[in-house]
Parts: C-alpha cells; structure tokens; sequence
C-alpha cells in the first residue's frame, strides 16, 4: 500500500524532474560541444524539444494532483464554503468533460500518426513517440482530475 | 460563433475558477463544436498545441527558472546586497535603494518577478524591518521592485513576446535594459522621498553599513565577485551573439550549480533534487498554459479576429495617441485580471497589426506591453507578487497592495515616459 501512495503521490513529478535533469544535461553536452569543440550537434535540439513537449502534456495531471494550476480563485472563494465546494465539483465536472472529449482525438492523432510512419528529421525516431504525449497526458489527466472528484464528495458530505 | 462569445465564454470559465489553460483549451474547441464546417477540429487543436510547445527558444523559460532558484538558494541575492549596501548604504534612502538595485541586478539573472520578490525579499526584507523601517513600507517596496524581474533581461515575458510577434528575443533582451534603469530610477525617488519623511534610524543603518566595511572593500567585493559576473554571462553571451538566450540559460544554470556548490558552498548536493522539483512546480503551471495559448490564437487568426480587431481601432479612432493611450488602458486592465504569460501570448497577434498600420516599432510595442502587464503583477486581484511578498511578511494583501500605491504611481509615470519616447527602448539597438 506504501507503494502505491508514493507512487500515486510522485508519479509525474518523477517523471518531470527526470525530463528536466535530461534536458539540461543534453543542452549542456550541446553548449559544451559547440563552444568548447566546435563540433554542432544535430540530435541535441530535437531531442531536448521532444522531451519538453512531452513535459508540457505530462504538466497537466501534475498540476491538477498536486493542484497548482494557474487560476483565478478570488471569486469563488469569496462563497460560503458549501457553495465553494460545489463549484470545486462543477470545474472538475466542466475539465473532465473536456479532457474526454480532447482523449478521443488525441487517439485519433497518434493513430494517423503510426499510420504515416513519418520519423524524426534528426534522430529519425518514429514521430508517433512524440505524438502519443498528449493521449498520455490527458488519460492521466482524467485520473487525477476523477480522484480529485472522489475527494472533493467526500468533503461535501463530510460537511453536511 | 462571433469572437465576442468566445470571449464571454472564456471569462465565464475564468471566474468560476477553471484553470487558465483548460479554459483556454475549452474556447479553442467551442467553434469547431457548434459549427462543424469551421475548419479548427480538435484533432487540429490537438495539434496546435503541440506545436505551441514544439519550440527551442521556449526552453530557456525552465532554464531560467532552474538557475533563477540554484541562485536563490545559493544566497547570491545576498551577495548583491552586501556589495551595494556597502556603497550607498548610508545615503538618505540607501538601504531601500540598495534593495531595488539588488531586484534590478537579480532581475538579470532570474527571468521573472515572482522569483525575484520571493529570493530578494526573503533576504532583505528582515534586513529593512531591523533597521527600523516600516514592514509595510518594505514590504511594498520589494513587491513593486520585483516587477523588475521581467523588464531587466533575461525576462520570460520577453521570450514569450518574441515567439508570438516574430522579434528578435535577443533585441528584445537589449531594448529592456534602458527601461528597466529607468523604472528602477523612478523608484528610487519616491524612496528618497518617503525617507526624507518619516526618517530612518541612521544609528542603526550606519552600524550595518560599517559592519560591513570593516571587512574591507576589497573582502565585499570578491566575496560578491562571482555572483556580480553572472548578470555578465548571461546578458554578455546573448548580446555579444556568442550564445542564443536559451543557451545562455542553460550555462546560468552550470554556472550557478557551480558557485553555489564549489565556490560559495551555499549549497549540498543532497539539496539537488530538491531544487528540480521546485523548479518542475515553478514552471509546471506554465507549460499547458503555453500550448493551449497557442492554439487558441491560430483559432482566433483562423476567424480573422486580429484584422477585424484592428480595423475597427483604426477606424474608431483616428489619432495615434489615443489609439496608445487606448490599447495602454486596457493592457494595465488585462494585467490586473490575467497572468501575464497567457495574456502576451493571446495579444500579441491581436495587436500586432494595429501596431503596424500606426507605425509603432515592435520591438517598443514588446516593452511596454510587458511593462503593462508588470505592473499587473503589484495589482489586486490577481497581483502574484503582492501574494508572494505578503506571504514573507504575513501582512495581508490588500495593506501591501495599499503602500504599494505610491510606487505604482510612479511606475505609471516611467511607463508614459517609455511609450512616449519610443528611443529609451531603442536607443541601444
């Protein structure tokens, strides 16, 4: 059970400051070969790019878990805390209902994607490897974003 | 769908507190869901959005950030302080100026004003109270000197403003330096002002100030010496063409890993880890806002929203001075409600255009946008850093943002002075 919280509790935040770390330390190689040897990488840039993309997707149920969204709170929390709670449920509603919309054309997306086979003009990786992020990043979105509703009944009923 | 409701649905998810990017995500998708011929699906949003983020000079942004809190932690705001107590010090208003050089100063190496509010004022705003000042006078003192964070270079809002409109982020790095000076100058006065006022506990200040020169200029200035060389790789690199601003990100990120673990030995290793995932919640909340921005302003170019826009300013109103003193009205406004990232990222296109067909350069339309949307940062509601300075002093918000008044009084003037004279921004280019 121990597992299973922490890897609940970090999942993508491990996989964030894993991304992070590669990403410095390849421009770093980059910016070293450059200036120190003169020699310009090819794979450097796409890769260090790829990886950010697939931080940016993976940002999104990060956020919502360790609930750091960027959002304007001002008005709603003005609200009795009944209410505020309710509209807590409503926003979640509202985000899961478009993630769900969002998930089955992300799907199509990366399908169109295998289908063409279309590679890296660097790496020559397949391109689907990168255009898969946004089906991953919105499954573990609705995750998060159907936990965060589970907490957030038992709040409102453990207030009445 | 007309742009009117899709803004109108926007500001509806907003307020009742939807993330700024799902709302973003969720207006991008509205016009191809009620109109099925509208060319933008969601597969085409998805897409967007991929390529919002598919970008190298966006990088730079997590670098920043990454250095922006090795440097914090490594105490290099410190550092500065002591060098320019150490000279003005004991001038009248002294310490509060050395404090908004040091915001100017460490504004050159973080790329933004929370940051810099949050690792300044951590360190000096103890400092300020001990020596008798005022904690709200400081307090709001640190929180308006923070905005400098994003007009002295390197500046995420720049980045940003670089990638929407088309220019150079490397002359935009230029163009922000006389500005900042400027703003920072502005401050000061009113410190000079207030001080004359009310006092300051010269005892005091001076005990500090002698502390310190005890040590020995020559003591001060090498315990500062490295952390004074920063500003100069990182602003040197990019100005002098040698790096690209997200290349002088990544060796500010080494350069501050290794004075703060070798040179200062502020920092353990153990502390590492610790670092990255500040920096993950940092900027983690900015990601998805980048790509979602970017698709929504190809759905709003898509229904032609940045030349009806323009056409109908041009032709409501016919004077370039009113058309400035219109479009400067509502960026403060826009910069009071939104952050500042979203915000440059949706306007840009838009006003673009506008600014073409009145003749303004748009390396100067960048910075006074920015500067716009910086003082949006000291502004309730949506002031991020009144939020980050009062909780350093627990005061709450709307005290600060009350003494911040003065200073954002003041700020206005600087900002009138660099739309008016377009030169205070490109005379250096």
């Amino acid at each position: 059970m121990k597992i299973i919280k922490l890897i609940d509790d970090n999942f993508e935040e491990i996989l964030l400051m894993l991304l992070l770390v590669f990403m410095t330390i390849v421009m770093g190689i980059q910016v070293v070969a450059r200036y120190a040897f003169n020699y310009s990488l090819t794979w450097s840039e796409e890769i260090t790019r790829y990886m950010f993309i697939w931080s940016a997707f993976l940002s999104i149920s990060h956020c919502t878990k360790k609930q750091i969204s960027i959002k304007i709170e001002q008005l709603v929390s003005m609200l009795p805390t009944k209410i505020h709670a309710v509209f807590k449920i409503i926003e979640k509603v509202i985000m899961l209902a478009f993630f769900s919309y969002m998930i089955k054309y992300a799907y199509v997306f990366v399908q169109a994607s295998v289908a063409s086979g279309q590679l890296s003009p660097a790496m020559r990786l397949p391109m689907y490897l990168v255009q898969v992020a946004p089906l991953v990043g919105f499954g573990l979105t609705i995750i998060r974003l159907l936990q965060g509703l589970v907490f957030e009944f038992k709040v409102l009923i453990s207030a009445n | 769908m007309s742009a009117g409701t899709i803004f109108l649905a926007f500001f509806v998810c907003l307020f009742i507190a939807i993330p700024v990017s799902s709302s973003l995500g969720i207006v991008s998708i509205l016009p191809g869901l009620v109109d099925p011929s509208f060319p933008a699906s969601a597969t085409y949003v998805i897409r967007a959005m991929l390529g919002g983020v598919d970008s190298f000079p966006l990088l730079a942004i997590p670098m920043f950030v990454l250095s922006g809190i090795i440097m914090a932690k490594g105490g290099v705001s410190k550092k500065l302080f002591e060098v320019f107590s150490f000279f003005i010090g004991k001038f009248t208003a002294g310490m509060p100026c050395a404090v908004i050089v040091t915001c100017l100063f460490y504004g050159a190496i973080s790329g933004s004003a929370p940051a810099t509010v949050a690792a300044v004022g951590s360190m000096t705003i103890p400092v300020l109270i001990n020596l008798g000042y005022d904690v709200k006078f400081s307090t709001a003192l640190v929180a308006v000197a923070g905005s400098l964070g994003v007009i002295i270079p390197p500046s995420i809002p720049f980045i940003l403003y670089g990638m929407a409109s088309g220019a150079s982020i490397g002359d935009m790095f230029t163009a922000g330096i006389l500005p900042g000076f400027l703003i920072a100058g502005c401050l000061m006065a009113y410190s000079y002002v207030y001080c004359k006022k009310h006092g300051e506990d010269k005892e005091k200040i001076n005990e500090t100030v002698d502390a310190l020169r005890k040590k020995g200029i020559g003591k001060v200035l090498m315990d500062s010496f490295w952390a004074l060389l920063t500003p100069v790789i990182i602003l040197g690199s990019i100005y002098s063409g040698v790096a690209s601003p997200t290349e002088a990100a990544v060796l500010s990120v080494f350069y501050a890993l290794i004075i703060s673990l070798f040179v200062y030995k502020t920092l353990t290793l153990k502390e590492i880890p610790n670092i990255f995932r500040e920096s993950i919640r940092t900027f983690g909340p900015m990601l998805f806002i980048l790509a979602a921005a970017s698709a929504f302003a190809r759905i709003l170019a898509l229904m032609n929203v940045p030349q009806s826009v323009s056409v109908w300013i041009t032709s409501t109103f016919t004077s370039k001075a009113i058309i400035l003193i219109v479009i400067n009205v509502f960026l403060l406004l826009v910069g009071m409600v939104m952050d500042g990232g979203p915000a440059i990222l949706i306007l840009t296109p838009i006003m673009v255009p506008i600014m073409n067909s009145i003749g303004v350069n748009l390396i100067h339309f960048g910075i006074f946008m920015v500067v716009n949307l910086a003082i949006g940062f000291v502004t309730p509601p949506v002031g991020i850093n009144l939020f980050v300075a009062s909780s350093l002093t627990k005061l709450p918000v709307m005290e600060v943002s009350k003494h911040a008044m003065p200073f954002i009084l003041l700020f206005l003037v600087a900002l009138s002075l660099i739309v008016i004279f377009p030169q205070i921004s490109l005379i250096l280019l």
